[in-house]
């Protein structure tokens, strides 16, 4: 897989990217849900940008699913960027991947910053509370 | 799901029938196990309940993060089972069980000293550990007597 790296000219600080969170990435906790840095922990994350894509779309197929917010310039300031995968056809698809090294995970301490400025777009209760 | 509801409080009695009944990979008594089988024995109601969690997690199947996501691999189940039954939470909360993007299964403790293990799809296990909120550490232990320190930094009940 290629990546491209894409700057802050074609994507702005500003913009709004989006990310399906499943059930299983839920915890109700301090009396409310909240997302787990589990959702983020990988080397890759997929979001779409919000100015490309509805939530109706991207929640389509996932019914069950939540979405969640948050800008590009929040993800640049946690040391992460922007990348294409080459053939990508989705416009709106993009990946959140660590500076330096794409291929590197994203760490908790990133995942546990991030979901610090996450916003709920779409909020789906799990149907089993643990 | 609804039987989940069901046990959460119940004796680990409980937890046991509804294996039985539902699922062929159940937890038992003994202290011995055959195919299919996790042991229990000995274990108090909150390991219990954390291994349970954990096994529901076998019912995931491909792409269910909707991001590509494989099922998680027995080893990895195995792995966190193994490492529920060492960790004693007499004074801890029962964690959150959470399946990772990447085929891990991470445990969760909240709080204001809160605690984050996770075993990864590689069979490693990593941590952070953070403070009102605020990451403060975060590494890897290579053994599970490694746990009991990094544990007593959670907030207890």
């Amino acid at each position: 897989m290629e990546l491209v790296i894409i700057d802050d000219t074609e994507i702005p600080n500003q913009e709004i990217l989006y990310r399906r969170i499943p059930p299983e990435q839920m915890k109700f906790e301090g009396g409310q849900w909240r997302v787990s840095t589990g959702a983020f922990t990988t080397r890759q994350a997929s979001v779409n940008l919000a100015s490309r894509i509805s939530p109706e779309e991207i929640l389509g197929s996932y019914p069950t699913h939540s979405l969640v917010s948050f800008t590009a310039s929040n993800i640049r300031e946690l040391g992460c960027l922007l990348a294409k995968e080459t053939g990508d056809t989705d416009p709106s698809h993009f990946l959140v991947c660590r500076e330096g090294d794409l291929n590197q995970r994203i760490s908790k301490t990133i995942a546990t910053n991030l979901i610090k400025k996450v916003s709920w777009v779409r909020f789906n209760p799990p149907q089993s509370t643990t | 799901m609804e039987e989940n509801h069901m046990i959460l409080d119940a004796p680990p009695q409980a937890y046991l029938t509804t294996f039985e009944e539902s699922d062929c990979f159940y937890l038992s008594g003994s202290p011995s196990t055959w195919t299919n089988e996790v042991s229990v024995y000995d274990l108090d109601t909150k390991q219990i309940q954390a291994i349970y969690e954990v096994i529901r997690l076998r019912e995931l199947e491909e792409n269910w993060d909707s991001y590509g996501s494989p099922p998680l691999k027995v080893e990895t189940i195995n792995k966190s089972i193994a490492l529920i039954k060492n960790v004693p939470m007499e004074d801890l909360p029962v964690p959150h069980v959470i399946p990772t993007a990447d085929g891990g299964i991470q445990f969760e403790w909240g709080g204001i000293r809160g605690l984050e293990i996770e075993v990864t799809q590689n069979g490693e296990i990593e941590y952070l550990k953070c403070e009102n909120g605020e990451p403060v550490e975060e590494s890897s232990i290579e053994r599970f007597t490694q746990l009991d320190s990094l544990l007593r930094w959670v907030s207890p009940v």
